[in-house]
């Protein structure tokens, strides 16, 4: 499966490094949209951590399709930047954890032992990665892997700590907004594929590092457009509406209906 | 396998964990479209009867009945537990529905802190009551274990009369 795969990616009609470049530019500019789009919508000052992380991976993203013929400028940019960005990841995380339970601030099982608890948890699965890639032989970019297991541990723990999240709102409903539900599942699959892609070029070898970027970039350019398109004002309502049955109208028809079960029950006696 | 195959693997099958916990959790809002005609007809007292269906009284009764042979006894047994788990189906989705008209009260300003714990706490005790019963149906079926929906019951009870209270508060 995997030689079949090599074979169609690098060889012929495929291009897979136009592809890759395409795909890049294409998630830069789906990057600056969705910000765009945030911005439009009033959200960003709502969203700040989302708003933020956009921005500066779009600017990133420029940065290093200006210097990409300088490779030591472009190593250079690319290495610094890339703790600013997983910190944005770590930020993202935590406001999607602070939108979900805004109505749940006070509940103790929501506090910050539970978070740390999660975050452990994630820091042990991503452990176990850093550490079988670090183990991967025939390495010939050590400093390259340190940085690329660096990112993918970092996405790890996030991933881990939203998939903790939806697991627990599965078992304890919540009502949601929509943006928060997208804002989540675009987050959960950029990180998901960060560690796919990374995963690929740290266990399958240097030679899959085209075929990594490509699938870490078409991912990032998915999930900027599902939120340039999804992202709005209207999105800010929850999933599902509800009714409460507590108007003074209500309140009214339920006690005139236990005045008539009463009535109906003091007739049965007396007859 | 090599190890390129493998990573693809495993990248497919995040994203259908994926996919599929989105999908589950885009389900579980429906829960939130509570029907008005359901609360107010509910009644938790409709449950009364998850208290003795599986009572041992109620077997020992039936045993002690002329002509009432073993099978007859494995019969009834049978279709208790089969009455029983549909019942607990019930009553899982009717403490949902509580739940759910709940926390669309505990948006911000409508609630106070107080339900918010009730909440939960009641949503910890009714999942813990019904892991509880259902390891006691799989040793009621083997006669190891007797049934005791008391803690299920209670949950449910507890939330109704918090759920109402705050409803009538908040007229």
């Amino acid at each position: 499966m995997s030689s079949a795969l090599r074979r169609s990616y690098s060889g012929g009609k495929l291009k897979p490094k136009v592809i890759e470049t395409l795909l890049w530019y294409l998630s830069a500019a789906l990057c600056c949209a969705a910000a765009v789009r945030l911005g439009a919508a009033g959200l960003a000052g709502r969203y700040p951590a989302l708003t933020l992380l956009l921005l500066l991976h779009a600017a990133r993203s420029f940065l290093l399709i200006y210097y990409q013929s300088n490779y030591s400028t472009y190593a250079w940019v690319y290495v610094f930047t890339t703790p600013l960005m997983h910190a944005m990841h770590v930020w993202a995380g935590l406001e999607i954890y602070r939108h979900v339970f805004e109505a749940y601030s006070g509940l103790s099982v929501l506090g910050r032992r539970s978070l740390a608890l999660a975050a452990a948890a994630g820091t042990i699965l991503a452990f176990g990665y850093v550490h079988a890639g670090s183990r991967v032989a025939g390495e010939p970019f050590p400093v390259l892997r340190f940085v690329l297991l660096f990112e993918a541990s970092i996405a790890c723990v996030v991933l881990f700590f939203l998939v903790t999240l939806i697991g627990f709102m599965l078992w304890f409903p919540v009502p949601l907004r929509r943006n928060v539900m997208g804002y989540a599942a675009g987050l959960c699959v950029s990180l998901a594929m960060v560690c796919a892609g990374v995963a690929m070029r740290v266990f399958a070898g240097h030679e899959t590092r085209s075929l990594a970027s490509t699938v870490i970039v078409a991912a990032s350019a998915v999930v900027y457009g599902y939120w340039a398109v999804t992202f709005g004002q209207a999105g800010e309502r929850t999933l599902s509406e509800g009714a409460l049955p507590r108007s003074p109208d209500d309140q009214a028809r339920l006690l005139n209906q236990l005045k008539a079960l009463n009535a109906m029950v003091q007739s049965a006696r007396n007859s | 396998m090599s190890s390129l195959a493998l990573i693809a693997a495993t990248t497919v099958a995040m994203l259908l964990a994926l996919g599929w916990l989105f999908s589950r959790l885009v389900a579980t809002r429906k829960v939130f479209d509570v029907d008005l005609a359901w609360w107010e007809s509910f009644r938790p007292d409709r449950y009364a009867p998850v208290l003795r269906l599986l009572s041992p009284k109620d077997f020992a009764y039936i045993a002690a009945l002329q002509g009432c042979d073993r099978g007859m006894r494995a019969e009834l047994r049978r279709n208790r537990v089969i009455l029983m788990r549909a019942y607990l189906r019930e009553m899982a989705a009717d403490f949902d529905r509580l739940q759910a008209i709940g926390q669309l009260m505990v948006t911000p300003g409508k609630a106070g802190q107080e339900l918010r714990e009730e909440l939960f706490r009641q949503k910890v005790r009714f999942t813990t009551g019904m892991w509880r019963i259902r390891l006691q149906m799989a040793g009621f079926r083997l006669g190891l274990s007797q049934v005791d929906a008391s803690a299920l019951v209670g949950a449910l009870d507890g939330l109704t009369v918090r759920v109402r209270a705050q409803s009538y508060a908040a007229a």
